[in-house]
């Protein structure tokens, strides 16, 4: 679509006052002489244009014009030039050839809205700080300091990294990556790998997205399980070799509630035989219960057949035991008020009797009665 | 069901396109056929049904897929539309065909050329 097509199309709405474009294009689109003509008479212009090749500049969208009369502002990201914040977009790739110039150019509206980095190469350049990132994949090398003048790494809850031992390079993790909940490791972790942080728990990640090499694959396993003591969530990339694997690591996650396995062949024999295989399950499992966890097939990303699996919360035996703690404490509370109210009633009904019968003097009578009524209350208890 | 408001939506926009479900939806059009006319607010999923529609009480039209033709013939039946919200398949060739409308002041466009498409 050309600047020629646009203005021909828009010449049939002659009265138009809001405007929201979205198209794909040639360059001559980036005009900002013929938009002015076209939109001087409209209160609202949003667009998005996808060009076919590289464009010079946008330094005429920050004319007074639009910026200050209509308080329009423009920016754009590799190819696409759009309106913001309307259409600003929510990720951003960084690579070497990411310079200071396009990131200086970006403007607060976009920075604020984006929420999701992916860094191919460091950049040789400083560039922008995007402090709302919340959603980090590094996919090279990198130290702390160079990722900390790209984002606030406080803000982060995904992080994807290549290697597992890049986890120590954010340590004390606790106080770097305080609200981390999701981690993806991208290579398969291998025992040299996991003997490296053997000693590390990460208490705060939940959600772990994970491949591990087979050989020493108990090792790791159990590594992994005091590394990653509360995750709640597992996806699991490698084969699984057999059943007995599978409930090895869904029993060795004792907080998992989801659980999806990228498992190939196996499992579709499993659903071709399920009730010998649930048995099977049940029988070996610790965690697997008759009627606690259910699964499906699924497909997964990379097009080979998955399972995901649910399982119902393990009951805690400690917060059981201060349930039942409570539950006597107010048991005998209610008892005891109960007694009270007995033991007032009774008075009661012996003060009123002395009245009935006009005996103003059976104060001694009444009092030995209660007394023998006490004895008796705590004899039984 | 009363059909007498002026400002009835109608939505069909979630019925897939199979055979089974043209001859639905053919029999949904058949039925809306009478309430079409009188509608303030129309979103429908595509044209195919409504270009030969007059539809004079028309102020807002959502469609989610819709070619030049289809909309030109759209436009001439609804002269009082002020509002457009249309995911549009433009054939250059067909361009110089005019679709003046006078009352339009909203219009949000989205442009599938046939060589580029854009979600």
């Amino acid at each position: 679509m050309s600047m020629n097509q646009i203005e021909q199309f828009l010449s049939n709405f002659p009265h138009l006052k809001q405007l929201v474009l979205i198209l794909r294009g040639t360059t001559d689109l980036i005009d900002d002489y013929r938009w002015e003509k076209l939109t001087s008479s409209m209160t609202i212009f949003n667009f998005k244009f996808d060009l076919d090749s590289n464009f010079p500049s946008l330094d005429s969208f920050r004319t007074l014009f639009w910026q200050k009369e209509k308080h329009w502002y423009i920016d754009s990201q590799n190819t696409s030039v759009f309106s913001v914040p309307y259409f600003s977009p929510v990720h951003i790739d960084i690579d070497t050839r990411s310079h200071r110039q396009s990131a200086i150019l970006m403007h607060e509206f976009t920075v604020k809205k984006l929420n999701s980095m992916n860094i191919i190469s460091m950049p040789k350049v400083q560039l922008l700080y995007y402090p709302y990132i919340k959603n980090l994949s590094i996919n090279c090398s990198f130290s702390l300091a160079n990722i900390q003048h790209l984002v606030d790494l406080k803000q982060i809850k995904y992080l994807s990294i290549l290697s597992i031992n890049d986890l120590l390079k954010f340590q004390p993790y606790k106080l770097i990556i305080p609200n981390i909940y999701e981690l993806k490791i991208r290579n398969s972790v291998t025992f040299d790998n996991i003997e490296q942080i053997k000693d590390y728990q990460f208490e705060k990640i939940q959600k772990l997205n994970i491949s591990i090499n087979n050989n020493d694959t108990d090792l790791i396993l159990k590594r992994l399980f005091f590394c990653f003591l509360h995750i709640e969530y597992l996806i699991y990339l490698s084969p699984i070799d057999s059943i007995e694997r599978l409930i090895q690591i869904i029993d060795g996650f004792t907080h998992l509630l989801n659980a999806t396995f990228d498992s190939g062949h196996f499992f579709f024999s499993m659903t071709m035989f399920p009730y010998p295989r649930f048995n099977f399950i049940t029988q070996y499992s610790q965690r697997f219960k008759e009627n606690n966890f259910t699964y499906r097939l699924q497909r997964m990303p990379s097009h080979s057949i998955g399972t995901h699996w649910w399982f119902a919360p393990q009951v805690n035996v400690n917060y059981t035991i201060k349930i039942l703690s409570i539950f006597i404490f107010l048991f005998s509370v209610a008892i005891t008020i109960i007694f009270d109210i007995i033991e007032f009633t009774v008075y009661l009904a012996l003060d009123k009797t002395s009245f009935c019968f006009g005996l103003t003097a059976h104060n001694d009578l009444k009092n030995c009665v209660y007394r023998e009524f006490m004895k008796t209350k705590f004899d039984c208890i | 069901m009363n059909f007498t408001q002026s400002h009835i939506n109608i939505y069909l926009h979630a019925i897939p396109l199979g055979i089974q479900n043209r001859q639905l939806r053919t029999i949904l059009f058949d039925s809306y056929i009478q309430v079409l006319p009188r509608l303030n607010r129309l979103y429908l999923s595509d044209a195919c049904y409504i270009r030969t529609i007059k539809f004079l009480q028309l102020h807002h039209l959502k469609l989610a897929y819709c070619q030049y033709d289809e909309l030109k013939d759209i436009i001439q039946h609804a002269p009082f539309l002020e509002s457009l919200n249309v995911r549009l398949e433009l054939d250059h060739s067909n361009m110089h065909n005019s679709l003046a409308s006078s009352q339009l002041i909203r219009l949000h466009l989205t442009i599938m050329s046939k060589y580029f498409y854009i979600c």
